[in-house]
């Protein structure tokens, strides 16, 4: 009998964690499927080797609210090691950032990735991928007329 | 109506800071100064040691790491960029060469790497020079104890 090959980590799925135990089970990567890398619904741009696509479980933000914009930007290929992103790659992922920002209007944000081993960076799908987050900016109560941003969280193990 | 988050010129957003006292007293001294902290001839707050140069980056300590964090590096260009379309194929080389290194030599298992960007009012950030984090976390008992990353 084979291996399963690892394609997630159930130890810190939240909301999701059903696709996860389906993804391990059939040993098919969830950003590896046609559905997941074409859904015209969720997907905002293509380039290259990269996409970048809406995530479907938007971490939520200090106030308990999902933020502005939670887009992921993933790499085609299935690759899980922070090293295996070379210069094309590099560029790829920028090019796809300029992108979204012009496509959402996008004035400011995070960029993050949390790689390699999963028991230390809390990633839940192996297959490398960057989260691009743009906070809400709500009515500041301190400020009257004024306004803020709300932060987002995003978690590293 | 709400007018959005305001735009400065500023180096430095000292409200990123408001709850670490000792950083939000050097951001003080920093905005009065009226220079980037982070650009090489004027990096004198940064007292951590510059632990490798590559291609007009460096990588070093962050003076304020995140609580559970048990090596927190910052990577810093030399030239003054606040924006993600200022940088090149040539920085974005250097960076990865800078990560990949600091894995290697620190033996790094996993962790996080995060910038923020665009208006520091939206972001959280506390200088607007363009840097990346490399972050990770403290292990103990078979699991990473959490950091998070504002954003915000």
């Amino acid at each position: 009998m084979t291996e399963q090959p690892v394609v997630a980590n159930l130890q810190y799925a939240g909301d999701y964690r059903d696709r996860l135990e389906k993804a391990q089970k059939s040993g098919q990567c969830i950003f590896c499927t046609p559905e997941f890398q074409t859904d015209t619904s969720k997907l905002i741009a293509s380039y290259r080797a990269w996409f970048a696509r809406k995530n479907d479980f938007p971490t939520k933000d200090a106030d308990g609210e999902y933020p502005e914009h939670h887009i992921l930007i993933v790499s085609k290929r299935h690759e899980r090691w922070f090293d295996e992103i070379l210069e094309p790659d590099w560029f790829d992922i920028m090019a796809l950032c300029r992108i979204v920002r012009n496509t959402l209007d996008i004035s400011g944000g995070g960029l993050a990735i949390r790689f390699d081993e999963p028991l230390w960076s809390g990633q839940t799908i192996l297959h490398l991928h960057f989260h691009l987050i743009v906070p809400r900016i709500v009515p500041d109560p301190q400020n009257p007329g004024k306004s803020k941003s709300v932060p987002v969280y995003f978690p590293i193990g | 109506m709400m007018q959005k988050p305001k735009t400065t010129k500023k180096l430095v957003n000292i409200a990123g800071a408001k709850d670490r006292p000792q950083y939000l007293s050097t951001l003080k001294e920093i905005a009065r100064s009226g220079v980037c902290p982070l650009c090489t001839k004027t990096m004198r707050w940064h007292t951590k040691p510059i632990l490798k140069r590559y291609r007009g980056w460096l990588i070093t300590e962050n003076m304020n790491t995140y609580r559970n964090a048990r090596h927190h590096f910052l990577l810093i260009g030399d030239k003054h960029k606040e924006t993600l379309r200022e940088l090149t194929s040539g920085d974005w080389s250097a960076i990865s060469h800078l990560f990949n290194w600091a894995i290697k030599k620190y033996s790094i298992k996993g962790g996080g790497v995060a910038m923020r960007f665009g208006e520091p009012a939206y972001t959280g950030a506390t200088v607007r020079h363009l840097h990346a984090h490399l972050i990770v976390p403290e292990f103990k008992k078979g699991r990473a104890r959490p950091i998070n990353f504002a954003i915000g």
